[in-house]
């Protein structure tokens, strides 16, 4: 033992409150960064046997892997309703009741039937009934349309999103390298694992992963059904949507040693998982009871309609198109038989060829179609089937739209536990600013003493 | 619980969002008057106000069905009356005629009148509301009786639905006035059995005939208060369609329209909380060590 290690210790000590103070301000600056995890200062003391003094050691991030995982699925839950509502607002579009809409279409259509069972010897009456019948169809293709348009936008969005997640994937196995190889030298990757798991974050936010944490600073990332997306040995396996040519629609596959796996069914969350849910369950209902709902009311219609003849005499004739491809595709291809366009005369309103103008019978007939079980297998009439499917698309709009309020509440609730666990407070930061200065001072007056002992026995052999 | 600083700002912000996102509801309700503007935001109202805009349009096309066709029924009764007259005046020459002190010319000259009022018949029979000749049944396009009486129209009469599975007569057909339809008296046969008496000069023929003509009175008078009756039902039922409409109208605002007072205390109630989350944000963050230390 002997004075100068009592400078060295003190100098130690300087070097340890310099590296408190840089951690500190560390912490400081990067209160506001997305995806930083506070650090503590690492000090050590070294034995006195050993000269004595502080260890700086580095820094360690704070972190809760349990509420990561659970932030994971938070995040998942959050990205799955919020896709499911951004899929299905076109819901409440195509199913709105104002002017253009299928409902008002269809009342205007029964009205004009009405006018013309009354007289249907007016033009007038006639020429109304066409025109209704031509805005209902305008209603169907509007609906169809905008209905087919959501589905090509969630495919789109599908197919984007794995983009994201596959260029996020390859980063994890950037990073993931990086952090193996820096901490095998003994570095820190303090930084570097800031940056995975906030990337980890954003792929959770489209499909469900999970993490599992290794000793040396690796990561598996695994999609839901233990399919590796990133690897122990920083491997990465991409995803790979795909149009299928049958059903128009996007599917996922998963690339493992050269093979193609569907793995569609297994992203139910995430964002992705929201946006698949949404097109294959109340779109494409919503769809398949448009075409059936459009199909039924030209059968029903046309059939009637055949059997009565126009003011020419003449009968057989259908009113609406007959869908070409049966029920699938009706509403897009709904529209006014060319049997009858532009031919109020046409309309047969009469039973009896003889019995011409104002034979009504079939008219009435026509007009007796609105109260006919002829919509969902014959148990519905026309409006009833609409107004089910009005509430069935309701439902699911308004099913996701609390869906999402819900997640959203889950994931704000977790991320300020984890935000509690890893984010910075500026107060506790502060303290640590004043305890690293008062050590610094302290240190310094370590090192003025042991100099002015130093010079006390100098001075002695004088 | 530790609290980090990015705590207080995504409170803030998502707190924020909520009151913001409250507002612009209360807004949209107050500036539409509507509680439920899409499917989503009450699935079964909006369904159900469906039924009920689709039931009031339903009653406004049985409304415009009953006020197009009250105007022919009308005419159809003012007609029927002219011809009850016509008919009346008939028997009244047949009674004239029946009278032995008239001579021969007296007779002819009776025998021309007769003449004149079936003209007058046959007139009435081809009476048009717009361009709908009232008595010829489904073959409204055409003059249902020849100058002679004889009827060319049809035998069935037009059909309005006028509510659910309630259907009106649409008039009268002119075989079931003027003719001998479900064995009834055909006037101008009457008329014309009247001219041969008199034109023979027999005055028991003459009061042979009155029989006839007493049916054909009758029968004419029998009509006219049938259509009196449909022209009562189509009133009772133009008031329950218009009531129908009302009450369409009304029960649909209950489901999807929101109370005026409701929506602006809502209204109120939104903007002092917005107020009050900005005037909390704008403090923060609370104060820190940050402020002090030196």
């Amino acid at each position: 033992m002997n004075l100068t290690s009592v400078l060295n210790i003190g100098a130690n000590g300087l070097a340890a409150a310099a590296h408190g103070q840089n951690v500190t301000g560390q912490n400081i600056s990067n209160a506001t960064t997305e995806g930083y995890t506070r650090r503590l200062t690492n000090l050590e003391a070294i034995p006195l046997q050993s000269g004595g003094g502080v260890r700086a050691n580095g820094s360690t991030r704070v972190q809760d892997q349990y509420l990561e995982r659970r932030g994971l699925g938070a995040r998942a839950g959050d990205g799955e309703a919020n896709a499911k509502v951004e899929t299905l607002s076109v819901l409440d579009t195509t199913f709105s009741d104002g002017p253009g809409s299928i409902g008002s279409a269809l009342d205007a259509f029964d009205a004009a039937m009405s006018d013309f069972a009354t007289n249907p010897n007016a033009r007038a009456n006639r020429s109304a009934v066409l025109s209704k019948a031509e805005d209902l169809s305008r209603a169907f293709n509007t609906a169809s349309n905008d209905l087919g348009t959501a589905r090509a936008d969630a495919n789109g969005r599908i197919t984007d999103s794995v983009q994201q997640v596959n260029s996020k994937i390859d980063q994890i196995g950037t990073i993931s390298t990086q952090i193996i190889l820096a901490r095998s030298n003994g570095n820190e990757a303090g930084d570097l694992e800031d940056k995975r798991d906030q990337l980890i974050r954003d792929v959770g936010a489209s499909v469900p992963v999970n993490v599992i944490y290794k000793d040396n600073g690796a990561v598996t990332m695994q999609m839901a059904g233990q399919r590796t997306l990133v690897g122990e040995d920083a491997s990465v396996h991409h995803l790979l949507a795909n149009t299928e040519p049958t059903s128009g629609d996007v599917r996922i596959y998963r690339e493992t040693s050269g093979t193609l796996e569907d793995v569609t069914g297994m992203i139910t969350t995430g964002s992705i998982g929201g946006t698949i849910a949404a097109r294959d369950g109340a779109l494409a209902t919503a769809r398949n009871q448009l075409d059936q709902l459009a199909s039924d009311i030209s059968t029903a219609y046309n059939t009637v309609h055949t059997a009565g003849f126009g003011s020419d005499g003449i009968g057989a004739r259908n009113l609406f198109a007959v869908p070409p491809s049966g029920v699938s595709g009706a509403a897009s291809s709904f529209a006014v038989s060319t049997d009858v366009a532009g031919q109020p005369d046409f309309l047969a309103g009469a039973t009896d060829p003889l019995n011409l103008p104002s034979d009504n019978r079939n008219a009435l007939n026509l007009l007796h179609v609105r109260d006919q079980n002829s919509a969902l297998g014959g148990t519905a009439t026309a409006q009833q089937a609409f107004r089910a499917m009005v509430a069935d698309a309701g439902t699911a709009g308004q099913s996701a739209k609390t869906q999402a309020t819900q997640a959203g509440a889950v994931l704000s609730q977790i991320d300020s536990l984890r935000a509690s666990a890893s984010g910075v407070n500026t107060d506790e930061e502060m303290i640590s600013l004043m305890k690293f200065q008062r050590a610094y001072q302290a240190s310094l007056r370590v090192i003025e003493t042991a100099d002015s002992m130093l010079d006390d026995l100098l001075n002695l052999r004088r | 619980m530790r609290v980090a600083d990015s705590t207080f700002y995504s409170n803030m912000k998502s707190n924020l969002g909520v009151r913001r996102d409250d507002l612009a509801r209360a807004q949209e309700q107050a500036l539409t008057g509507l509680r439920v503007n899409a499917p989503s935001d009450d699935p079964l109202a909006f369904s159900q106000a469906r039924a009920h805009t689709a039931e009031q349009a339903r009653a406004g096309a049985y409304e415009r069905a009953i006020t197009n066709t009250v105007p022919s029924l009308e005419l159809t009764d003012t007609t029927l009356g002219d011809v009850e007259n016509v008919v009346r005046r008939i028997r009244d020459i047949a009674t004239i005629g029946a009278n032995d002190t008239l001579n021969g010319n007296d007779r002819a000259n009776l025998v021309q009148e007769l003449d004149g009022l079936k003209q007058q018949l046959v007139t009435l029979g081809n009476a048009k509301s717009g361009d709908r000749y009232i008595f010829g049944g489904y073959k409204d396009g055409a003059p249902p009786f020849d100058a002679t009486g004889v009827y060319g129209g049809d035998t069935a009469t037009q059909q309005v639905e006028v509510a659910r599975n309630v259907m009106m007569p649409n008039g009268v057909t002119g075989d079931r006035v003027f003719g001998n339809a479900n064995g009834g008296q055909d006037v101008f046969d009457a008329i014309q059995q009247l001219q041969d008496a008199l034109t023979s000069g027999v005055a028991d023929d003459i009061s042979g005939v009155l029989d006839p003509i007493d049916s054909s009175l009758e029968q004419v008078r029998t009509i006219r208060s049938e259509v009196g009756l449909q022209l009562n039902s189509a009133d009772i039922s133009l008031t329950m369609a218009q009531r129908n409409q009302d009450e369409a109208m009304k029960a649909r605002s209950k489901l999807v329209e929101i109370d005026p007072i409701d929506s602006y205390s809502e209204l109120m109630r939104a903007s002092t909380a917005l107020n009050a989350a900005i005037e909390i944000a704008a403090q923060l963050p609370p104060p820190g060590l940050v402020e002090r230390a030196r």
